[in-house]
């Protein structure tokens, strides 16, 4: 059926064509923001590094950025279900803990490497409330 | 419809599921995989011996040991004693079939029960029972709804109706242990023996105050072991004269909690 045969004579169309605009400008807003904005984000919405030297983190950087919520929340079933909270390296003999302090020993600031971030999304995570990290 | 259209209606269909489907796996794939509680911690089951003939009157320490480890709250103020939340306490009971009948101190805890209907009653599985044995609340799931507090024969769950909150200019009664999380207001709680300790080969707070304290009341260790290599304190394991006693044994919870000394 094209569009010449519609009930109404093809008169709905701009309304149509209309309502789709309406809906996608937010969206298309936000990447016209995102090119047109001078250096993309905001660097001070984005976690510091850590200094260099230090040791690799559980995952690449981008997986960490795009999921470290994941990565938390299954380390947190492994501790709390399992009793998995760390491994004791065989070799060096070195402890690996599951904690947030093992996360601070290098990204040692809250508000540099969680809060700003978080702010910058508009989002407030519960950890802290409960759990300690360093400020 | 003419055929033109049909093909483009189904592939661009099939290639919005095929897209759907892949982003769920990708979003929802385990970045690590689960591996369950290892085999050998598998085996053990986590239990708990008092005997109540060593232990002292007056002594308070495997109480302050538990607050100071595991962040459990105490109210300071003036008549706010009711929130104060115990995981280990000690009470004072007499029998009532004479009035001069001695004054008797038993220590309560959680008895990590093998058939706990604190579990069996959680709508939400946060309460739940390790394959070790432990009985434990997973407070990211708790919702605070109170049934294992009603179900606890043993009075041994309860409810953080207020949270501690540092007081500004002081130091931070509320969080002395910071390896360890505090728990927010609306959860319940109660004795985990330790588990965090126990889970990295360390001794439960509460053995090793009775024992720092010289009286070695206390022992916490696999139930399936009875050489005591697996026991932290010092156990009464072979005893041919007394027989351990457990609290409320009609009740079929089969307790992990045995005593020693009850009246």
């Amino acid at each position: 059926m094209s569009a010449n045969e519609t009930p109404d004579g093809g008169r709905r169309r701009p309304v149509v064509a209309l309502l789709v605009v309406a809906i996608l400008f937010p969206l298309a807003w936000s990447v016209v923001a995102r090119v047109f904005a001078q250096g993309g984000r905001d660097p001070d919405t984005l976690p510091v590094d850590p200094p260099p030297g230090t040791a690799a983190c559980v995952e690449e950087k981008s997986t960490m950025r795009f999921r470290h919520m994941d990565l938390l929340k299954e380390m947190r079933i492994d501790a709390v279900r399992d009793g998995n909270r760390g491994a004791v390296d065989p070799v060096t003999g070195k402890r690996t803990d599951i904690t947030f302090s093992e996360c601070a020993r290098c990204h040692a600031s809250r508000e540099q490497f969680c809060d700003r971030c978080h702010r910058a999304v508009n989002l407030e995570p519960d950890c802290f409330g409960c759990h300690f990290y360093p400020p | 419809m003419d055929r033109r259209d049909f093909l483009t209606a189904a592939g661009g269909t099939a290639l919005a599921v095929g897209a759907w489907g892949y982003g769920v796996k990708l979003l929802t794939t385990r970045l690590k995989p689960r591996e369950g509680m290892a085999e050998d911690k598998r085996r053990r089951k986590w239990g708990m011996i008092i005997d109540l003939t060593k232990c002292a009157d007056g002594c308070d320490a495997c109480m302050t040991a538990c607050r100071a480890e595991n962040n459990v709250a105490l109210f300071s103020e003036e008549g706010h004693e009711r929130w104060d939340i115990h995981w280990i306490r000690k009470v004072k009971i007499q029998s009532k079939a004479s009035a001069e009948a001695p004054e008797e101190t038993v220590i309560l805890l959680c008895n990590h029960c093998e058939h706990p209907p604190c579990a069996q009653v959680c709508p939400v599985q946060a309460t739940f029972q390790r394959e070790d044995g432990i009985v434990l609340v997973d407070h990211h799931r708790c919702i605070g709804c109170r049934y294992c507090v009603i179900s606890c024969p043993y009075n041994a769950r309860l409810f953080n109706w207020r949270e501690l909150e540092s007081v500004e200019g002081q130091e931070d009664d509320s969080w002395p242990n910071k390896e360890y999380p505090k728990r927010s207001h609306g959860v319940a709680e109660s004795c985990h023996l330790c588990a965090h300790l126990l889970d990295r080969d360390q001794e439960p707070a509460c053995v090793r105050a009775c024992r720092l304290a010289g009286h070695d009341a206390l022992a916490v260790g696999d139930l399936n072991d009875n050489e005591g290599e697996n026991w932290y304190g010092k156990p009464r394991l072979t005893d041919t004269e007394h027989t351990p006693k457990r609290l409320r044994e009609d009740l079929g919870t089969k307790p992990k909690v045995f005593y020693y000394g009850l009246p």
